[in-house]
């Protein structure tokens, strides 16, 4: 091994780590004063390095364009917190997660339509000529980002030792009913983190933007790369994001380096997950209560009993099937086709549905599991010439025994542990889609995967496929439906409403949710098998982040208890665009990307707020909902 | 907004979507591209190519003696998008020919679609799976790595470049370009010491170009799909302190790379298409069709404006077809007469090189139109040797 090699490497952990840090430090900030994920905090980096190189490109000196940016970010980051999550309320923890993802695409919005997706230069600091030492070249960026992680550092130790605000803060995550007791405002703090994250993010684009260069996409990924440093570290400790950012960023770059820059996020990820299975307090966090520590559970309720479906729920399901038929005969073959996209989104929204609404976890992951359905049906039809509805039931158990055995680790565990671990899920499982050719056709995919058949019927034509979207759409409602009416869905309620209540009435939390958890793959599995078969085609692209946000944008418009709703929800998600595209008509292309990004957005956030307040949000609620009384579904566990 | 406020919207976008009442006389292209995502500014460039191009086929007769009309839907460079985009294309526009998805897995995705509606597709794809084995509908048109990659490696043989370093993408046209490359370059005597790779979401290729530092190539081959990824990894060689050669792709030759990494420039080489050469001679076989197009381009666009490699495969394609359709008279609105046309082309001049198909190759080869090209104080040139 060449010794030049081994340094240059270790400085590039080092460096990306300073990165990663800095955006750790930001999830945590918020984190430990109000319970939130804040996903937004990627984006506010790529608008940090964005708006120094417009800056820059006005005329400002290089210093003044950097700080006029990270300014920028911090009043959008407060604004965030004043105008979309505190006047929440007391939204759910999904709901929070969900506002702050719609505030991420609101920024790419807008970054979209006014300076577009190339990409842009940013000038640096004091020059780009590297410097050498000991065979290991060195920007004078990368230390002016390595310095500023240290001064930061230093200023973050301070405030939370020496100021009142931050001993508040400190109070506030330890304790927050304690908090408030001695007469701290935890509301405030919320702001002062946010402006925090904001701070850092900014710093961590414009100081980082330099060594590359400014675009749109690069918020998604930095922001991966800062929450998996701060979960590895260690959320709830002052330097634990710091360690986990710099152990991210030398495994990243000893993975690539030494072993092979395919399985970068394989191994990343890997790490993440085995992270939060072994030490989900992170390396430097101190050991968190589980949901189960000390408490010796007897289990009444196991197993799902199902009870009679209402005259209420025939009827309803009457109605919809009669009206989709109609639809089905009546549409021409476009209309069919989007009718097809929206049938198969409402199949992942109803796994959610009962995952989110009813079991409060939220799974960022789903398209993990749409991916196992499509390549278990594209493999097992075409190369071992099984029939298609075996395909797609060994794809569904496939899938709704991996999220059995993640989730029966996840669960003893309280909080946002299953969105991080899911996310990790369909990170791992889009490398390896990539990388498995033998398996998955690499990224070009399986080419030739046969039309749906069920004993020698094909399902050829559009409207023939319209029909078995929505035939099977309809028999996986039903036992949905089914699910929610029994013991088990009465359990999964009252789970949701007060976790403590439901245990004190023999509720096995961790086996109910692990249930649910398994469905929502199961029918997540059973789409992403119709989708291959519709489009004779799998490939990895279609399961990715971009699917995750129309999933929970589809969730978040269809209603999160309501299982209707997700055919709402779907058919909104699938109308947005063609909608925008027909009202913008023939205005620049930029201008239609960044109006669907803000839609999106404002879509997400707006109808969160709708469905927290007033008469507006129960009237886009649907009548199931109301049917169910009054079940508060607000009760936020303590970070 | 209130539910009545959604059904006035719902209501006017079904309004605005059904079909128009389609007139007799005109010839409708349907093009399906991404307008969001990271390959839109390849498809802005597209756009400006193929609008100059349908210029010059309105004021030249149009096509087969008709108006021809470009319809563009957005593909957002998603799989059930394109397909979306497809049938609405065929069934409600009911277009006569159809260019898309820029993106090979888009394109692979509406494959069945085009085959069973039986109309001709340009595939606006870089990989070869959209047209090999050969589908009876549909072309390739876009220069690919069998085009690029000869120009390149000759180029590095006549400069005595024999250790080649590939750092490549993990897409489709990452894997077939190193598959491309290994063959090649094997018939022709280069050494492939490396084959890097990276995601084209990555931030960072320090640890890739830090292996490529060791091995010490003669060259880099970097064939980026997008400015992102070229920028992303030549950074890195200078950032490294690295005064390797690096050779791109025809994708790359875009102005702002040169701003983006200012001190790479010396160094970078790019398999260019002839059509951005400023020193391209006039005894050059493809001088006539590249100059008629550049003429037309200034005049619409200014005569400031510059065309890069992703101006032309689209207008090559557009300008090809009326070509083909000049003696079929209104039968061009016969698809599968359109189709036996193309099919029979034999050394049509175009902006990308010669036009040849075949009943057993729809893959035409484009290598006539790449050279190497270096960029020189604004000016794509032929480099200095």
């Amino acid at each position: 091994m060449d010794l030049s090699t081994l340094a240059q490497t270790v400085f590039a952990g080092v460096s990306n780590g300073a990165l990663y840090a800095f955006l750790g430090l930001g999830f945590a900030m918020v984190l430990r004063s109000t319970g939130l994920i804040n996903f937004a905090q990627g984006d506010v980096a790529m608008l940090g390095g964005v708006l120094t190189a417009v800056l820059a490109q006005a005329g400002l000196p290089a210093p003044l364009a950097l700080l006029g940016a990270v300014a920028c970010c911090v009043v959008l980051s407060v604004a965030l917190y004043a105008v979309a999550i505190r006047p929440a309320g007391n939204a759910s923890m999904a709901q929070m997660t969900l506002i702050t993802i719609g505030f991420s695409i609101i920024l790419r919005g807008g970054v979209i339509m006014r300076w577009g997706s190339d990409p842009m230069p940013v000038p640096s600091l004091s020059g780009d000529a590297p410097l050498q030492a000991l065979g290991v070249a060195i920007l004078p960026q990368e230390l002016w980002l390595i310095f500023s992680l240290i001064a930061v550092t230093l200023l973050i130790g301070w405030f939370f030792r020496s100021t009142v605000v931050g001993l508040a803060m400190r109070a506030g995550a330890s304790n927050p009913v304690g908090a408030s007791f001695v007469g701290i405002d935890t509301r405030r703090l919320g702001l002062v983190a946010f402006a925090a994250s904001g701070l850092l993010g900014g710093l961590a684009g414009a100081l980082w933007s330099p060594i590359s260069y400014a675009q749109v996409d690069v918020g998604l990924g930095l922001g991966l790369k800062g929450f998996t440093a701060a979960l590895l570290g260690g959320i709830q400790s002052t330097y634990g994001p710091i360690l986990g950012g710099v152990l991210l960023a030398t495994v990243e770059s000893f993975t690539s380096g030494y072993i092979s820059s395919a399985y970068q996020d394989t191994i990343t990820f890997s790490l993440l997950l085995l992270a939060l299975l072994l030490r989900p307090q992170g390396l430097l966090g101190r050991k968190q209560r589980t949901a189960l520590e000390g408490v010796a559970e007897e289990v009444i309720s196991r197993q799902p009993r199902s009870t009679q479906l209402s005259r209420g729920d025939a009827a309803m399901v009457a109605a919809v099937a009669a009206v989709l038929v109609v639809l089905g005969l009546a549409m021409g073959s476009t209309w069919l086709t989007s009718g097809i996209f929206a049938g198969i989104t409402a199949l992942v929204v109803m796994g959610l549905v009962l995952l989110t609404g009813y079991g409060g976890q939220l799974s960022l992951g789903q398209g993990a599991f749409m991916m196992i359905g499509a390549y278990a049906s594209g493999n097992l039809t075409m190369n071992a010439g099984w029939p298609a509805l075996g395909a797609m039931a060994v794809g569904a158990a496939v899938a709704a025994a991996l999220a059995g055995l993640l989730g029966r680790v996840i669960f003893r565990l309280r909080g946002f542990y299953l969105s991080m671990a899911s996310f990790g899920l369909l990170m791992i499982t889009l490398s390896l889609a990539r990388e498995w050719s033998s398996l998955t056709g690499g990224p070009t995919g399986l080419i030739g995967i046969p039309s749906f058949a069920i004993a020698g019927y094909v399902f050829a034509t559009d409207r023939q496929f319209y029909f078995l979207v929505l035939a099977i759409s309809l028999a996986v409602m039903l036992f949905c439906l089914a699910l929610v009416r029994s013991r088990f869905g009465r359990a999964l309620l009252a789970m949701r409403s007060s976790e403590s209540a439901a245990r004190a009435c023999g509720v096995d939390l961790t086996a109910h949710k692990v249930r649910v958890f398994a469905v929502s793959a199961a029918s997540a599995s059973i789409a992403g098998s119709l989708y291959a078969h519709y489009l004779n085609f799998a490939n990895p692209a279609p399961f990715g982040v971009d699917a995750t946000i129309s999933q929970l944008t589809a969730l978040t418009a269809g209603g999160f208890l309501s299982l209707w709703g997700a055919y709402v929800g779907s058919a909104v998600v699938v109308a947005v665009p063609l909608v925008i595209a027909v009202l913008a008509g023939s205005t620049s292309s930029q201008l239609i990307a960044g109006l669907q990004y803000l839609t999106f957005g404002v879509l997400l956030i707006g109808i969160v707020h709708l469905q927290m307040h007033g008469a507006a949000g129960r009237r886009l609620r649907l009548r199931a909902i109301r049917l169910r009384g009054p079940i508060k579904l607000v009760e936020r566990d303590a970070p | 907004m209130t539910v009545r406020r959604w059904l006035q919207l719902v209501g006017v976008a079904l309004c605005l979507a059904l079909p128009a009442r389609a007139q007799e006389s005109e010839f409708k292209i349907g093009w399906i591209l991404p307008q969001v995502g990271p390959v839109a500014e390849t498809a802005k460039a597209y756009v400006d190519g193929g609008e100059v191009a349908m210029a010059m086929i309105n004021d030249s007769g149009g096509i087969g003696g008709m108006k021809a009309r470009l319809i563009i839907c957005d593909s957002q460079n998603l799989e059930q998008q394109a397909v979306l985009c497809a049938k609405k294309l065929i069934n409600d526009d009911k277009v006569n020919l159809l260019l898309g998805a820029n993106g090979t897995p888009q394109t692979v995705a509406i494959l069945p679609t085009v085959e069973a509606a039986q109309i001709p597709l340009f595939a606006l794809a870089g990989g070869k799976v959209a047209w090999e084995p050969v589908k009876k509908w549909v072309f390739k048109s876009i220069a690919a790595n069998d085009d690029q990659i000869p120009a390149e490696l000759d180029y590095a043989l006549a400069r005595g470049w024999k250790r080649a370093a590939l750092i490549r993408d993990n897409s489709v046209f990452g894997t077939d370009t190193s598959k491309t490359m290994q063959a090649i370059a094997q018939q022709k005597g280069v050494q492939i010491i490396a084959d890097e790779v990276y995601a084209p979401t990555d931030n960072d290729v320090t640890a890739q170009v830090t292996r490529l530092r060791t091995l010490n190539p003669d060259i880099i081959l970097n064939i980026a799909q997008n400015l992102t990824a070229a920028v992303m990894v030549s950074k890195k060689v200078v950032q490294l302190g690295m005064a390797t050669p690096i050779m791109l792709g025809t994708n790359n030759v875009v102005d702002s790379y040169a701003t983006l990494v200012p001190a790479a420039v010396g160094q970078s080489y790019f398999a260019g298409s002839k059509l951005v050469l400023a020193d391209l001679p006039q005894s050059d076989k493809l001088y006539p069709t590249i100059h008629a197009f550049l003429t037309r381009y200034h005049a619409m666009r200014g005569p400031d404006a510059k065309p890069t490699a992703n101006t032309i495969p689209t207008a090559d394609a557009l300008l090809f077809v009326q070509q083909v359709a000049k003696p079929m008279g209104d039968k061009v609105l016969d698809k599968a007469a359109l189709r036996d046309a193309i099919e029979a082309a034999k050394g049509v001049a175009g902006l990308q090189g010669f036009w040849t198909e075949s009943p057993t190759d729809h893959g035409t080869s484009f290598a006539d139109g790449v050279v190497v090209v270096q960029y020189d104080h604004g000016e794509w040139k032929t480099p200095k040797p």
